[in-house]
């Protein structure tokens, strides 16, 4: 199945802090969801104050793309690029996620504007993401 | 163009839906209308179609009154129901895209984005028509040219204007045969209007024709009379005379109107002549007339026949539009009036489901349709809705969704504020039908809803629908697409709170996309711009401009900057291109396929550009050079490390200069500088960098004129140096400055993969200032220095080279290296100076002049005439031994003041391998050029050097392993027998030994046994061959006298020492001289001159080393700079020992092992004696910390002096029996002899300094038991060894004088002959004060006295001692020759 997934966590300032695709790697797509990733940011404001929860659910779609976020109590946001659409796993996703997030957080040389390149979160998210998406 | 106002833009959607009159004309009126410019009578009237201002009162669907303050109208020529084909639409659309956007391409600003900002006051304010204008001329175009359809009847004509010439011969004839004409039949077969059209006549007197002027009257009124009320006159073309129109203004104002008029409706239709003139033939008042003919067409005839169809249509349907009868009515009809619904569902030329035009689905459209034309948009709206329902049961989906489109239209046309559920749903169905529903997909009827939603979007500044409801578009026709992304990015900034820059960049890149598909390259690279910018900008009203974090959307950057460049490649604009695609380069982040990718584009590029672009290297990202790690090393070509250093003497290494501020590096002219840089690429593929060199800077110097010709400096170039990905190289570049100034590097130029030249500049922040307030809270930087150094022609340039150093000794071996000094500098050299790390390791010789004259003298000088003993004089100074002037300095190795430009000197350097081990040396060598650098160096001051220090490593391997004891001689107590044992720890090689040579100021040293036995052998010393083992015995016996030690370097530090602690003034005195004894032993052939050579100097710094660390460890509180003044270089009562050898086959090495200080155990600890205060003279302490500090100096030098010796034996017994004599009277009552022995008893001290009392008692072996039960001394007196007695008095209290022995005279009796022990006695001494004579017995350390600190004297003051040794006396039985 080609299903390409693109997860991304963007901190505070708009930056991402984190890029990951999963799946079908497309190598010319790659800016492509970076683009629809970074125009989404747009809509997760607005989509905050629709909802109590931290999963804002669907957000946004560009042609077969659907993005999805989840806003963390700090402002950092997780967003995922994804072609199909199951909400269940991809809020039981983005849980994992957030905690794995918490726990770099609480890495005393991290700084929370600073791009997470631990290997060890890499290799979570993408077990994650093998239990939920794939 | 001028800008529409708010109400002109709703006013456009009335436009679009306006009624349609078919015009008809004769050939007659045709040839009348292209005089005037125009293609017919249809073009004529156009432009009084627009906004007729009817002011009429109307009634509207329910018959209520409301006013229509003007209406358009349009003439169209024909009327003819075709079908879209699907090809056909697309090809139109992208034709008409195209069309539109040649026309204006030209506009390239973006007037809401500069630099990095988005002006939020032009988004609020700004219309987006003027953003694009191409888009107006789009939609005004497709507007323009939509055809009618068979499912809604705003294309289809109201009425037919049938136009006839008076001049004709027979106008009615000519206006019923126009109404017979074959569009009129299909406008009444096949039209919504069918029947019951409308025809209006008009009569047209052409001005030319003055003929006809008189009967047109007449001829009109036939007409009327003919054809009823729907008829009119009107005259045209009554400038007959073009010469006549004077007035130009009026000229061109009458050609304005069709100009204007054409430019609003078809803005893309193709101008036929630039010169073309209409209303050439028209005065003002046939313009006027023109006007008003049409004016009283809609009014008395168009629209009243319109109000007449609604009023019929309204009552025919309002059934089906009054609740739920109509709904019955319509299910009814549905299920039981078959026959009606087959009669009325047709099938379209498209395919798809329509209505008869007489059923009544169809007339409740043309009702609304109607009503639409004339504004009753709320009635149209009802009725859409009821007719709505009716297509969606009938399945007919094109009906439905044009029903639906203009039930969204009607509602967003009452200026009522609609939510989006009640329109935005109407629109999207609509939509979706069009597209998705119907046969054929009505692609054109799609676009035309879509853009009539986004205009009343616009005008209702309901901005956030706009971008959806354009993206249901499809997304198959790249120019649409690529048009509407535009717009509905244009939307996003548009927003409502604040625009959203995100979704308007992302859109644009989406329609750059497209417009590149569609091949609009101008407007994707317009396009693309604007994402580039809106990624860089923020919202000029932002509050606070969020810190500048780089941006790391490195996908989005890269692909912008990629498709960028590539657009840029494309326009031929290669400067753009490059700046574009270096902005690619220098991220790892970007996968390395892609940095590949865009590596080959750029050097492509360059390669097309670069014959139009001169070849200005350009700043390149790649490869990443750190300016921080920019190392500038002189003379590279030297080993060693160039500094400039500090040089003080004292012993201390030359140390880094601690406030250098400004002064940075410096070279001398003509030396080769090498610069080098620490080169990364940052890519994940590999690069080459060729012709890689330095921009440089040269400042010439004030004083500097000469040598104008020459180049400043030369820089030399590294050919290739090839980066793999991610590698890191050190590149080494040289510069040669050939003339004074100052030199700075400003950056490194290279061609990049030998095509792109490329330049990086070198720039450093300096050090970061701190000193005021202001550089505190600020980064402030000083000036950078690293990369910058001055040419000086008076800076020392001494080369040095460090020639034949070994690598591994054999331990002692000396080997001989050299340093030779070449002066390459402009200026002599002076106080060119070493500084060793290790001085016992390096014998410096006197250099000598002629470098290549290398023949190896050996260190050592052979001579024939080597006495045993030897005396001289040396200086006992403490001196400091690492550090040896070469030239132009006290105590220099040669004479000569300095060192001549151009010359050299070789300085031989004797490499000794001091201790087996590993050893890191360091040599460091410096000059200086000013005059008084060598006064100021003798006269303790630092003076700055430069200097070049040389680190090498050397491995000493054993060789031998020389240990000294000392043993007590037998013969004498104030000698001592020293042993050494030399053991050859080598497995293969035999050494023999040359000499010995013992260094004392006290004692001399004679060896016990000839060596030289063999004199046969005489080229062979003693040999020791491989893991072999020789002792050599040596008594040491005291060459002077006592009254000669006055002056002796002990008292000299206790005085020194004393002064040292106690007193104010620090001691200045030096040592004075001493006079050493040299007992030498030569063992081989010839012996070594240890005094008068070269080797001395070595020995007394080798000694002064050793003694230097000793006393350091010795003496931790006691700074290292008072130490030649408070000890000398030799103490009287040690002994040195050198033992040369050499080496037996192999390297033939010599060399000697030395043991320093050798200890006979005789008591001369006089330290102690130094830390009781003085009588007088003491410095009164006023700070509590100074007494602390004083207390703990002598509590440290008095546990010292405690613990580390070893127990001492001041004075010494001797017993020598001197005759043995048979008694003169026999034992009584036994034939036994008795034995008289005379014994001489020596008791000798060994103190320099105290004079001793003692108590001497003789013991008897009868008397053991008792007198020594109390000691642990065993001795064995039993049997016959025991028959023995002291004969005269035991007990002796004597005094002996420092240095000096006692003898005492006694007897002792024995019975039997054999060898018996007399050596049993018992001493008790007790030291006296040599000035006093007084005992000083009671001044122990442990005693606590009045005073505030105890008081310190030798250790051994009082003690008492037993015999070491036996002392044997063969008592021989006498032959009695009686």
């Amino acid at each position: 199945m080609s299903v390409t997934y693109y997860f991304a966590i963007v901190g505070a300032a708009d930056s991402p802090l984190y890029e990951a695709e999963f799946g079908v790697q497309r190598n010319e797509n790659k800016h492509l969801h970076q683009f629809v990733v970074h125009a989404a940011l747009d809509l997760v404001e607005d989509a905050l104050f629709a909802t109590n929860s931290c999963y804002l659910k669907t957000i946004d779609t560009y042609q077969n793309l659907n993005v999805s976020a989840y806003v963390t109590p700090s402002n950092v946001r997780l967003m995922l690029v994804h072609e199909v659409k199951s909400e269940e796993a991809i809020r039981a996703f983005f849980a994992g996620c957030h905690e794995l997030f918490v726990r770099t957080l609480l890495n005393p040389f991290y700084d929370p504007s600073m791009p997470i390149q631990s290997r060890a979160f890499d290799a979570k998210v993408n077990a994650l993401a093998k239990k939920f998406l794939i | 163009m001028p800008r529409p106002s708010l109400p002109q833009k709703r006013d456009f959607v009335a436009k679009a839906f306006c009624p349609r009159i078919l015009v008809l004309s004769t050939p007659t009126i045709t040839d009348a209308c292209v005089v005037n410019g125009c293609a017919g009578f249809a073009d004529l009237l156009a432009p009084f179609g627009q906004d007729i201002s009817t002011q009429i009162t109307i009634q509207d669907g329910q018959g209520a009154p409301y006013f229509l303050d003007k209406l358009t109208v349009r003439f169209t020529t024909d009327y003819k129901i075709e079908k879209h084909s699907q090809q056909q639409s697309r090809a139109d659309i992208d034709e008409l895209v195209h069309k539109s956007v040649v026309d204006d391409s030209e506009q390239q600003r973006i007037p809401f984005l500069s630099d990095g900002v988005v002006d939020a006051d032009v988004v609020e304010s700004d219309d987006i028509a003027s953003w694009a204008p191409w888009y107006i001329q789009f939609r005004q175009q497709w507007l323009a040219s939509m055809q009618p359809t068979e499912h809604e009847s705003f294309m289809h004509p109201v009425a037919c204007m049938l136009v006839a010439s008076g001049s004709e011969e027979d106008p009615i004839g000519a206006l019923r045969r126009l109404q017979q004409q074959v569009v009129v039949q299909r406008v009444q077969s096949q039209s919504f209007s069918g029947v019951s059209v409308m025809f209006y006549y008009l009569l047209v007197h052409d001005g030319r024709d003055v003929g006809a002027m008189q009967t047109i009257d007449q001829t009109f009124e036939q007409v009327r009379r003919t054809f009823g009320q729907n008829s009119a006159l009107v005259k045209i073309n009554s400038l007959t005379d073009s010469a006549e129109s004077g007035d130009t203004s009026d000229r061109s104002k009458i050609s304005g109107i069709w100009i204007s008029s054409q430019a609003a409706v078809q803005p893309l239709k193709p101008v036929p002549h630039p010169d073309t003139e209409y209303g050439g033939m028209l005065s003002m008042r046939d313009v006027a007339a023109l006007r008003d003919a049409v004016k009283q067409m809609m009014v008395r005839s168009v629209i009243p026949h319109m109000q007449y169809m609604i009023r019929v249509l309204s009552d025919q349907t309002a059934n089906q539009r009054r609740g739920i009868t109509g709904r019955l009515f319509s299910a009814g009809r549905r299920y039981f009036g078959a026959a009606g619904k087959t009669s009325s569902v047709l099938t379209g030329v498209d395919g798809d489901v329509y209505f008869g035009y007489d059923s009544p689905e169809a007339q409740l459209r043309k009702l609304a349709d109607y009503s639409f034309m004339l504004k009753d948009f709320r009635f149209a709206q009802t009725v859409y809705q009821v007719a709505r329902r009716d297509f969606q049961t009938e399945r007919a989906w094109k009906c439905y969704a044009g029903a639906q489109e203009m039930v969204g239209i009607c509602k967003l046309m009452q200026e009522i504020q609609a939510t989006r559920a009640e329109f935005d749903s109407n629109f999207d169905d609509a939509v979706a039908m069009y597209l998705h529903k119907t046969q054929t997909p009505c692609l054109h009827l799609a676009v035309r809803c879509t853009v009539i939603y986004y205009e009343l979007l616009k005008h209702h500044r309901l901005y956030a629908f706009a971008p959806p409801a354009l993206l249901r578009l499809p997304a198959s026709l790249s120019a649409l697409h690529a048009m509407i992304s535009e717009q509905a990015a244009y939307a996003y900034l548009k927003t409502p709170l604040r625009p959203q820059l995100r979704k308007f960049s992302f859109y644009a890149m989406v329609a750059s996309r497209e417009y590149q598909k569609a091949g609009i390259g101008e407007l994707a690279h317009r396009c693309l711009r604007m994402v580039r910018l809106s990624l860089e900008a923020r919202l000029s009203t932002s509050p606070s401009p969020s810190k500048d974090s780089p941006n790391s959307w490195l996908a989005i950057e890269s692909h912008v900057n990629h498709e960028l460049g590539l657009q840029c490649m494309a326009a031929q604009n290669y400067d753009q291109a490059l700046e574009h695609f270096m902005a690619l380069m220098g991220s790892d982040q970007i996968p390395p396929k892609l940095q590949a990718k865009y590596l080959q584009e750029l050097l492509q590029l360059y390669l097309e550009g670069s014959a139009a672009a001169d070849a200005t290297p350009m700043q390149l990202s790649v490869p990443f050079i750190d300016a921080q790690k920019v190392r500038v090393i002189m003379s590279p070509e030297l080993e060693g490390t160039d500094e400039v250093l500090l040089w003080r003497r004292g012993g201390a290494a030359p140390s880094g200069q601690s406030e250098t501020a400004g002064s940075n590096a410096c070279c001398s002219v003509g030396e080769n500088v090498a610069v080098l840089l620490m080169v990364k690429n940052p890519l994940t593929v590999g690069i080459t960098l060729s012709r890689f060199t330095l921009d440089c800077v040269f400042e010439s110097a004030a004083a500097d004129s000469g040598g104008e010709d020459q180049p400043e400096f030369t820089v030399s170039a590294t050919d290739t140096v090839v980066l793999e990905g991610g590698q890191t190289t050190m590149v080494t570049v040289t510069l040669t400055p050939q003339r004074a100034g100052s030199l700075t590097i400003k950056g490194a130029s290279y061609l990049l993969c030998d095509i792109l030249p490329a330049y990086k500049p070198l720039v450093l922040p300096g050090k970061r200032l701190n000193d005021t307030l202001e550089q505190r809270v600020t980064a402030v930087y000083a000036p950078e220095t690293q990369l910058e150094f001055r040419v000086d022609p008076a800076w020392p340039r001494l080369e040095a080279t460090l020639e034949e150093f070994p690598d591994s000794l054999m331990s002692g071996s000396m080997q001989r290296a050299q340093l030779r000094l070449t002066n390459r500098g402009a200026l002599p050299c002076r106080a060119v100076t070493l500084w060793l790390s290790h001085p016992s390791f390096f014998d410096v010789t006197h250099p000598h002049r002629n470098c290549d004259d290398n023949n190896a003298q050996s260190a050592y000088s052979y001579t024939d005439s080597i006495s045993a003993t030897e005396e001289a004089e040396v200086a006992n100074v403490l001196q400091d031994s690492s550090m040896v002037v070469v030239l132009g300095g006290a105590n220099s190795l040669d004479s000569a003041e300095c060192l001549e430009p151009g010359n050299s000197i070789c300085v031989p350097v004797w490499v000794r391998g001091d201790r087996v081990g590993a050893h890191a040396l360091s040599i460091f060598v410096g000059a200086s050029t000013a005059q008084t650098a060598s006064s100021q160096l003798d006269a303790i001051k630092a003076v700055a050097m430069r200097s070049r220090r040389f680190d090498v490593d050397l491995v000493v391997t054993p060789s031998l392993r020389v240990n000294a004891f000392v043993r007590p001689s037998m013969r004498s107590p104030h000698e001592r027998i020293v042993g050494i044992e030399v053991e050859n720890v080598q497995a293969e090689l035999s050494v023999e030994l040359a000499q010995t040579t013992f260094t004392s100021g006290h004692y001399e040293l004679v060896p016990l046994q000839a060596h030289r036995t063999n004199t046969a052998s005489k080229s062979h010393g003693l040999k020791v061959g491989p893991r072999q083992t020789v002792n050599l015995m040596f008594r040491a016996q005291p060459l002077r006298v006592a009254g000669e030690l006055q002056t002796a370097p002990e008292q000299f530090t206790v005085d020194a020492l004393q002064q040292y602690i106690f007193n104010k003034d620090k001691p200045t005195a030096l040592p004075k001289p001493i006079k050493l004894i040299y007992s030498n032993a030569v063992l081989g052939m010839q012996g070594i001159d240890c005094v008068r050579s070269p080797l001395q100097a070595y020995i007394l710094r080798a000694q002064a080393h050793r003694r230097r660390s000793l006393l350091r460890t010795a003496f931790p509180l006691i700074p290292e700079e008072h130490q030649p003044r408070l000890f000398p270089l030799y103490e009287t009562f040690s002994i040195d020992f050198m033992l040369f050898w050499r080496e037996i086959g192999g390297s033939m090495q010599a060399g000697h092992h030395s043991i320093s200080g050798i200890d006979l155990g005789v008591p001369h600890d006089y330290i102690a004696a130094a830390l009781n205060p003085p009588a007088a003279g003491v410095a009164r302490a006023w700070l509590k910390d100074t007494v602390n500090e004083r207390d703990m100096l002598i509590r440290s030098i008095a546990n010292r002096c405690q613990s580390s010796r070893r127990h001492e034996r001041p004075l010494d017994v001797s017993m020598q029996c001197v005759q043995i004599a048979e008694s003169a009277a026999k034992l009584p009552k036994t034939s036994d002899m008795l034995y008289i022995a005379d014994v001489t008893i020596t008791v000798y001290n060994h103190s320099w300094r105290h004079k001793y009392a003692f108590k001497l008692d003789l013991l008897s072996p009868s008397q053991l038991k008792q007198r020594l039960s109390a000691t642990d001394i065993k001795l064995d007196f039993s049997g016959a060894r025991s028959g023995w007695k002291w004969l005269d008095a035991t007990h002796y209290e004597m005094a002996v004088a420092p240095l000096d022995s006692v003898q005492l005279h006694t007897r002792l009796a024995c019975c039997a002959p054999g060898m018996i022990d007399i050596a049993l006695w018992e001493l008790y001494a007790n030291a006296l004060d040599p000035g006093d004579s007084s005992n000083i017995s009671g001044m122990e350390p442990d005693a606590v006295t009045s005073r505030s600190h105890p008081v310190y004297g030798p250790q051994c003051v009082v003690c008492r001692l037993y015999p070491l040794h036996p002392t044997l006396v063969n008592i021989k039985p006498f032959i009695i020759n009686e």
